[in-house]
Parts: structure tokens; C-alpha cells; sequence
């Protein structure tokens, strides 16, 4: 099935400025963006409408030897809920791997989101919601369907002048 | 985007059931899901889109889901105009101002059954 | 690594082709402007179109649409057909989506291109096309060519380029767009009977148009303005920057178009 994700260049970088954002427990930060759906002939059309960062507070401090570079709470997660339940906006997870050569989803990344992603069609079914991951290469991104089966973004489109258009990898890991 | 105030929504509303306040293209609209027509249109019940604001050369529009065949002739002079990614339909009828939401809606739905 | 026929547009860009092949083009109007611009599209390598036009070929179209044959107007060949043998002509592997009417009427296709073209004749046609192309995120390039009969004056001849970007200022911030201009043509006012079109100022326009997209797939100049909107003053044969660009802040967002409003409408 053909998904197409439309995100204008300015809120990208907005994105990109907040994720950069050095936390001071968490090793890297998270935020969702908000999508509104467009119909078209065959697949999904999703439009970015809205980021929100996670909270300061809302990140939870990893145990010693933990793997995952950052661990939000159930607050930050109800808070993404209640807006998609509240405007019917879809949610995407997304974080940076702004570093080396890390350009895809890492195990850990997809171990949490496989959980988390599909559990936002409690809340609003009318919508996809997924995950992007913005690393130096460019954007990948997956999303959800109900049965909690993930399946690559077919094409990631970045508008502003110049556009960069961003198409599914199978590089994850 | 014009605001109104906040009784002239509410009187439209209490009118109507179900009425929106959308805004496209820089331009306000109130959508009303039902709106029940004058006696002598046919048919009787569309849904519409008032424009309480200046467009295309009118001081305020009344946008219908479809052409209605009214008591007497009627310039449909907006034939498939697309607002909020539909085609709606407006007869020729200006000078609709200075008036409340509600007013407003009733001059257009007068303009419908008069002999101009 | 750009193959032999694309040779001579390397400067564009690494893998230039690869990325310019699979971006798809929406073309509203494939007339006197919208021919043009299809032909050059499929030039530089273009290969996915969604092409809409509800008019057959005639006469009087004949002084301008580039490829179309006085065949064609004998047998009323649709415009879209004429659009799609120039794009077939060129990229036999050509992916063409072409309606024979109105887009509003099959709007869904519009809205999975990368970047859609205007060729149309109204100003409301072109309020319509905007807003939806906002709607939908997708960047709108708008051409449009006007002659106004001013005796005992010469003709005057005037054009534009319009690239509305969605998040920056779109037609009604910049003027191409205004309650006036869609009060007299819904009053029908000014200059009536067919609009005066000629080829060489379509060709103007439509190059002009041509090299924007380009340069918003491939990013070749490096510029990034914040609007592109041209003025073609046809009795001087110049094209240059709009001079209301100066007299307005650029960096003003929008009012007119909202990203909240992004997608589908709900009514």
C-alpha cells in the first residue's frame, strides 16, 4: 500500500532543533509529530499539522546498562493521546540518530515502538499513526496498522525550496 | 479570517443544529449540515455554506449543495464553486449586509422565493 | 551517475535523473501553456504526469499548442492525448494519469504529485487550485498570460510565474489573487470574447515555470527564496522579478492558508 508523508520544511527544522536539545538524562530526546489524513486514489496521503516535544519531566532516567537511549513516561504518551483523541490528528513517534552510521531504526527503537504505535487505535482508529527517524542521510519512517504490523512510509516528502523526497529503506536492522 | 461575535454564532446555532465555523483560502464560512428551504425549492433540505463576508464581488453568499429549482428564475452565476474540497452552488443576490449571521441567512433565503 | 541522455544536465545534480524520473507532475490545463510545459517536463526527464484538460483541440488553438497537428484538429483530438503522445514520445516507460475533465471532478490523483502546475484560464479556477494544493502540501507553480485591448494604445501583454509554497505568503499576499479581480470576472467586466493567446509568451512562461520545478527537485541553484513570483512584460520582452517582492516583508507568514488546515476537510 502505497503511504506518502508530507512535512513542510519549517517544521522539520523545527523538529531538528528541538530533538537536539541536550537532555539532561535522557541521550536523546523524542517528540511527536501530528498528521492529518488526505484522500487519495489508492493508499494513505498524511500531512504533518503539528510537533510536540516531550516534556522535560516526562522522560524517565535509564538504569545502569540499560540499551535504550531514552525512556519516556505514561504522561508524555497520554498527553499524545489525548490530542489525537481530541482533533483526530494521527501521532508519529520520532526521534534523531544524528551520529556515525546509525541510519535506521535500531532493535531496541523497534522493540518500543511495536508496542507503543499500535496502542494509539485505542484512540483513534480513522488515522495511521508510525514513527520517523531523522538521521544525517535523510528520514525513514514506518507506521502501524491495528494488527500491530509495521510497514515502511512508501515516500517522505520534505517541502520547502529545495524539496527532498525521502523513499522507503529496508536498512532496518 | 473575520471573527464574529460570539451571539450572532450562537443564535445561528441555535437555529441550526450542527453549524460549523470553518475558515479556507482566507475566507469565513459558516457550514450548515441541514437547512430547510423556502416553500416552492425543490429540494427541499441541502446543506449550505454561508459566507457572511465579501467574495466575488457579493457583500455575502449563500452556497447550496446543489442547484435548487426556486419559485422564479434565478441566476446560478456560481456553478461548481469549491470550497473545503466540495462544489457548491450560489445564485446571483447581493447586498446582504449590516445584518446578523442569522439575518443574513434569512435575506439570502428570502432572495430564493421572491419575484426579482 | 547520470546516463548519456541526461549528459548534458549533469551540473544538475548527482543521480539528477534518478530523482527528477520518480517524481510525479500534476499539469492543470494542458493548453497553449500546459503543452509547453509538458513537452519541456519530459525533456528533462520527467516521467510521471497527472494531466487534466476537458477541451478537444480546435482551430484556434492551433497558433500555440505545441505538438498538436492540424490532424488533430480535424479530428477533435483530446488535449490530453496530444499531451500524452509528446510525453510517450520521449519515455515509453511513461506512468500518465490523464482526465478529460475538470480536476475538482477527480481531484484524488492531484494530490499525490510532487508538485503541481496551473495553466488555467480564471482566477477563480486558480483560487481553487491554490487553496487545495495547500490543503495538501504541495507546491503550486501558476502561469498566466493576459492582453488587454487599450486603444488608441498598443496591446498590453503582461504574464506571471507563481510558486505558491505552502508556509509562505501564496496568490491573495501577493496580489495575483484579489476580491476584485474575482469580482469582475464573476461580473464578467473587462475584456471579453476568447483570451488572446500567443506561443512565444507561453513558451516564456512555461520555461520559466519548468526551470522553478527543477530547481525545486534538484536544488541546483542553492537559492532559496522565500517566494518566486515573475512578471513577464510581453511589450518589452522582459521577465523579471514582480516588483511588489519589495514592497511587501517576505517573511510575514501567511494568513490566508493555515497548516491546521492541512488534509482532508471535515465537515
Amino acid at each position: 500500500m502505497m503511504v506518502i508523508f508530507r512535512i513542510t520544511r519549517r517544521m522539520l527544522d523545527d523538529v531538528k532543533r528541538a530533538l537536539r536539545c541536550p537532555h539532561p538524562v535522557a541521550l536523546e530526546r523524542i517528540g511527536f509529530i501530528y498528521v492529518r489524513p488526505g484522500t487519495i486514489s489508492q493508499g494513505h496521503l498524511l500531512l504533518a499539522t503539528g510537533y510536540q516535544s516531550v516534556r522535560d519531566n516526562h522522560y524517565v532516567e535509564a538504569k545502569a546498562g540499560h540499551s535504550a537511549c531514552a525512556i519516556i513516561n505514561r504522561y508524555a504518551i497520554t498527553e499524545a493521546m489525548q490530542r489525537s483523541l481530541n482533533t483526530g490528528e494521527g501521532v508519529f513517534h520520532v526521534h534523531m540518530h544524528d551520529f556515525g552510521v546509525c541510519c535506521a531504526f535500531s532493535t531496541v527503537d523497534l522493540q518500543s515502538l511495536n508496542g507503543l504505535m499500535p496502542s494509539f487505535y485505542n484512540v483513534n482508529q480513522k488515522v495511521l499513526h508510525g514513527a520517523l527517524l531523522i538521521t544525517h542521510k535523510g528520514i525513514i519512517g514506518k507506521y502501524w496498522t491495528p494488527d500491530k504490523k509495521s510497514h515502511n512510509l512508501t515516500l517522505i516528502s520534505v517541502i520547502g525550496y529545495p524539496c527532498s523526497y525521502h523513499k522507503a529503506t529496508t536498512d532496518d536492522l | 479570517m473575520v471573527d464574529f461575535p460570539t451571539e450572532q454564532i450562537e443564535e445561528l446555532e441555535k437555529h441550526y443544529e450542527g453549524v460549523r465555523c470553518v475558515d479556507e483560502g482566507g475566507l469565513t464560512y459558516f457550514y450548515i449540515p441541514v437547512l430547510i428551504l423556502p416553500d416552492g425549492c425543490e429540494p427541499k433540505v441541502v446543506e449550505a455554506m454561508l459566507c457572511p463576508v465579501q467574495r466575488d464581488g457579493y457583500t455575502s453568499r449563500l452556497f447550496l449543495s446543489e442547484i435548487v429549482k426556486t419559485p422564479f428564475p434565478r441566476n446560478w452565476n456560481a456553478n461548481g464553486v469549491r470550497i473545503m474540497e466540495r462544489q457548491w452552488y450560489a445564485f446571483s443576490f447581493n447586498d446582504v449586509k449590516g445584518m446578523t449571521l442569522l439575518q443574513m441567512l434569512a435575506a439570502h433565503l428570502r432572495g430564493m422565493k421572491e419575484n426579482r | 551517475m547520470t546516463s548519456e541522455r541526461y549528459s548534458r544536465q549533469s551540473f544538475l545534480g548527482e543521480d539528477s535523473d534518478q530523482i527528477i524520473s520518480a517524481r510525479t507532475i500534476g499539469v492543470v490545463g494542458v493548453g497553449g501553456g500546459g503543452l509547453h510545459i509538458v513537452q519541456q517536463l519530459s525533456h528533462v526527464g520527467f516521467k510521471n504526469f497527472v494531466l487534466y484538460d476537458p477541451d478537444n483541440m480546435d482551430l484556434s488553438n492551433l497558433n500555440r499548442n505545441v505538438g498538436a497537428t492540424e490532424k488533430d484538429v480535424k479530428q477533435k483530438t483530446k488535449k490530453i492525448e496530444i499531451a500524452r503522445r509528446i510525453i510517450t514520445s520521449l519515455h515509453s516507460d511513461s506512468v500518465i494519469r490523464a482526465f478529460d475533465k475538470r480536476w475538482q471532478k477527480s481531484p484524488e490523483p492531484l494530490r499525490e504529485c510532487d508538485i503541481v502546475f496551473g495553466c488555467v484560464d480564471k482566477y477563480q479556477d486558480r483560487h481553487e487550485l491554490e487553496v487545495s494544493m495547500r490543503r495538501y502540501l504541495i507546491p503550486y507553480i501558476d502561469i498566466g498570460l493576459t492582453v488587454v485591448h487599450q486603444p488608441p494604445r498598443p496591446p498590453l501583454m503582461s504574464g506571471h510565474v507563481f510558486l505558491s509554497m505552502p508556509g509562505k505568503q501564496c496568490m491573495w499576499c501577493l496580489g495575483v489573487l484579489s476580491v476584485g479581480k474575482l469580482a469582475d470576472e464573476t461580473q464578467n467586466y473587462g475584456d471579453t470574447g476568447p483570451r488572446p493567446q500567443v506561443v512565444w509568451s507561453n513558451g516564456i512562461l512555461a520555461s520559466t515555470a519548468v526551470g522553478i520545478a527543477v530547481d525545486l527537485v534538484m536544488g541546483w541553484t542553492r537559492n532559496s527564496p522565500n517566494v518566486v513570483y515573475m512578471l513577464f512584460e510581453g511589450n518589452l520582452g522582459v521577465l523579471r522579478p514582480h516588483p511588489r517582492l519589495v514592497e511587501i516583508d517576505l517573511k510575514n507568514p501567511c494568513v490566508h492558508h493555515q497548516l491546521i488546515n492541512a488534509g482532508d476537510p471535515k465537515l
